[in-house]
């Protein structure tokens, strides 16, 4: 007889990721991925020229807010490639964790229908979105080019740094899958969190240096600001691109542990809500 | 002996009533503490309760299915049947993996598609095509897979024509169709269906059914099919479960299956019919309903009878617009025919502050098959609200209405009555002239 295949029990392991059964379900995580790039931007007029807009629009309010009214340093670096290569990072963060988050809830009626592995949907929405992360980078290439012809500026600094920058960025969509998918473990049942999320994301962008640097704040705050991963993450891409700051290996070495302890009780937290969220929804 | 297909080993599910909301947080931490910290017993859960009114007044949680101990033979087809809320979707759920058993634990052999709702995860700014490759690949199968089977699907489904267009401009049945298409193609040693009958015409049906047949007897495929068409369920299962109240009521060849069930619900009709009430209005009252003359739950049409006494009598505390709604349905649930006067000609009657009494009388119709109905009664203000119902309140025996020497309709296969004949002619050429 054969051996069983499929076996459903009430408790299962803690980390409970079924890697093999993952991997048989490939073509559906590439089919999710291609389906949000595609659909996103299907009966717009602009069409993916959003991708553009979004970043080169909130740049220029940057530019306006922080670098023009309250005149906060940007390290010499040219306004735009400052704010631009920390949205990079943050619009990156905040996608990923806003739709992880959401991201049971949206397919209960999915859920509730068809099994498959749920970790699919947040690893689709990291992927889709870096597409995005890809368009913004081609963005500030351009504009590094133009002040490289046009003006005669040296912004970027080659060296070896330059390979950290595909690292960081695949840090911040872990970091950002790990909380969403804690927030969407929790929010499946205690609805009233996801309106906490929004708000709080909003503060979040606040307090991490996507408009200033960190080196720009009163000493005895900098360790404190620093506590947030992001930080480490915009300031990191920055030091990479631009040499601007510096990397503290201890502060590297604190978020890449925050990285994976969130990943961790992320995916813990979602297999666990998984399982019994279609009850509550 | 055949392999074993699914195995369900002492299978349970429970469910927490009531809103998820204030307060919820506290239980869990509550229930957290007592159950993994102090090693108590869960205080919110009601040991032996089943899903049943009583014990959903009472406890905190439910068993929507207790104790299922089942085997499945690899081939088997197996119909489950059972009232609204008896556990049969939970069942299916379980299976399906949507979510988890409370106690138990369920084993299979091979790769288990459950059409639990056809159409679902289609995305409706796809073309046809996109979304058969994603509906397909929710379901499991690989690109290759489904790139082999696409044309069938399509045809199967009848959208040739339209497969490159958004789904969001189909018909609600090409939507069905397809839905139905990409999972029943699927290859898979399990397949789960749940009530997909329910939708589509009778053209589709039909095709579904005939689908359904080849997948168990052509390839040999394990079926777990729910439905309240009891005519499908016959047609396509060898064996039949019961369920009731979370638990196996009866499980076997599927006519006596089927027999057992409605059995189990003409058992029920006992007492009076305003006990079947489930829902009242908060400001009514019912002392007393009679239908067929009588307040027992069982009565009898006499032969030829032509119209069927209602008769209501309650107390009001405030004034209401309302109509009677009478559903005919069969035993097995089918809704055959209704008395709803009011909605048609959108006449009601004033109901106020007081005691009241309310007559109503139905024509029946002139040749009324035999057989046995089973009556849904409304008080209601039509297409606004209900003031009370209450479903499968009376059983009705017909003997139908008939002529002398001559049998009456059978419900079960002539439908609920038969018409009647205004005119007939037949012309036939004798010998160059036209004889009627």
């Amino acid at each position: 007889m054969n051996p069983w295949t499929v076996i459903i029990r009430p408790h299962r392991r803690l980390l409970d990721i079924d890697l093999r059964e993952l991997w048989e379900y490939r073509d559906l995580y590439w089919m999710y991925v291609k389906r949000d790039v595609t659909v996103a931007y299907k009966q717009t007029v602009l069409g993916p020229l959003w991708y553009l807009l979004q970043p080169m629009l909130t740049t220029v309010m940057l530019m306006f807010i922080f670098g023009g009214i309250a005149g906060i340093s940007t390290e010499g670096l040219p306004q735009p490639l400052f704010y631009l290569s920390g949205l990079l990072i943050w619009n990156y963060f905040s996608t990923v964790l806003t739709d992880t988050s959401q991201s049971l809830i949206k397919n209960a009626h999915l859920l509730g229908k068809v099994y498959f592995p749920r970790v699919v949907i947040p690893l689709s929405i990291a992927t889709s979105n870096l597409l995005k992360v890809g368009i913004q980078t081609l963005l500030l290439m351009g504009l590094i080019l133009y002040y490289m012809v046009a003006l005669g500026l040296n912004p970027v600094i080659l060296s070896w740094r330059l390979t950290l920058v595909p690292i960081i960025i695949l840090a911040t969509g872990l970091l950002a899958m790990g909380w969403g998918m804690i927030i969407a473990a929790l929010t499946a049942k205690y609805r009233d969190l996801a309106l906490l999320v929004s708000f709080g994301v909003q503060l979040l962008m606040l307090a991490s240096p996507v408009a200033y640097p960190i080196g720009a704040m009163p000493e005895r705050w900098q360790s404190y600001a620093m506590l947030n991963p992001l930080a480490s993450m915009i300031e990191g891409l920055r030091y990479s691109l631009y040499g601007l700051g510096s990397a503290d290996i201890g502060w590297i070495f604190y978020s890449a542990i925050f990285v994976l302890m969130a990943l961790a009780m992320g995916l813990i937290a979602f297999a666990k809500a998984e399982r019994n969220f279609i009850d509550h929804a | 002996m055949s392999d074993c297909a699914v195995r369900f080993e002492e299978v349970g599910k429970m469910y927490r009533l009531g809103q998820v909301g204030t307060g919820t947080l506290c239980h869990d931490l509550n229930q957290w503490w007592q159950t993994r910290i102090m090693g108590r017993e869960n205080p919110y859960l009601k040991v032996g309760s089943l899903s049943n009114q009583a014990a959903m007044n009472q406890g905190e949680c439910v068993w929507a299915l207790r104790d299922v101990t089942l085997d499945i033979a690899q081939g088997e087809t197996v119909g489950i049947i059972g009232k609204n809320g008896a556990g049969k979707s939970t069942l299916l759920k379980l299976l399906s993996r949507i979510t988890a058993p409370t106690t138990g634990c369920i084993k299979a052999r091979g790769r288990i598609a459950s059409m639990l709702e056809v159409g679902t995860g289609f995305h409706p700014e796809m073309t046809g095509r996109e979304n058969i490759y994603m509906n397909g690949s929710i379901m499991g199968m690989k690109r290759r897979e489904i790139a082999q089977r696409f044309d069938e699907i399509v045809d199967f489904a009848g959208i040739e024509r339209y497969v490159d267009t958004p789904v969001k401009r189909y018909s609600s049945g090409m939507w069905v169709r397809l839905g139905f298409a990409v999972a029943a193609f699927l290859e898979s040693e399990i397949l789960v269906v749940d009530e997909v009958l329910a939708v589509g015409d009778a053209e589709f049906q039909r095709k579904a059914i005939g689908k359904l047949e080849y997948a168990t007897q052509g390839q040999g495929r394990t079926v777990l099919f729910v439905s309240h068409n009891m005519g499908a369920v016959s047609q396509l299962c060898r064996r039949g479960l019961v369920i009731d109240h979370g638990q196996i009521m009866a499980d076997g060849e599927i006519s006596r299956a089927i027999g057992a069930y409605l059995a189990s619900i003409e058992d029920e009709q006992v007492g009076e019919i305003k006990e079947a009430i489930k829902k009242i209005h908060k400001s009514l009252a019912v002392n007393q309903i009679k239908i067929n003359d009588t307040v027992s739950r069982q009565s009898t049409l006499s032969p030829n009878q032509e119209t069927l006494r209602v008769e209501i009598r309650g107390s009001s505390k405030q004034e209401m617009k309302g109509s009677v709604k009478l559903i005919f349905k069969t035993m097995a649930g089918l809704p055959v025919a209704s008395m709803v006067e009011g909605r048609v000609t959108g006449e009601t009657f004033q109901i106020r502050p007081g005691d009241f009494e309310i007559e109503c009388e139905v024509k029946l119709p002139r040749y009324l098959a035999k057989g046995d109905f089973l009556i849904d009664l409304y008080l209601h203000q039509p297409a606004v609200q209900d003031f009370f119902f209450a479903p499968n309140c009376a059983i009705l025996h017909s003997y139908g209405g008939y002529q002398e020497y001559c049998a009456p309709a059978v419900l079960a296969d002539e439908g609920f009555m038969s018409l009647e004949c205004e005119r007939i002619l037949i012309k036939q050429n004798f010998k160059g002239v036209t004889v009627c």
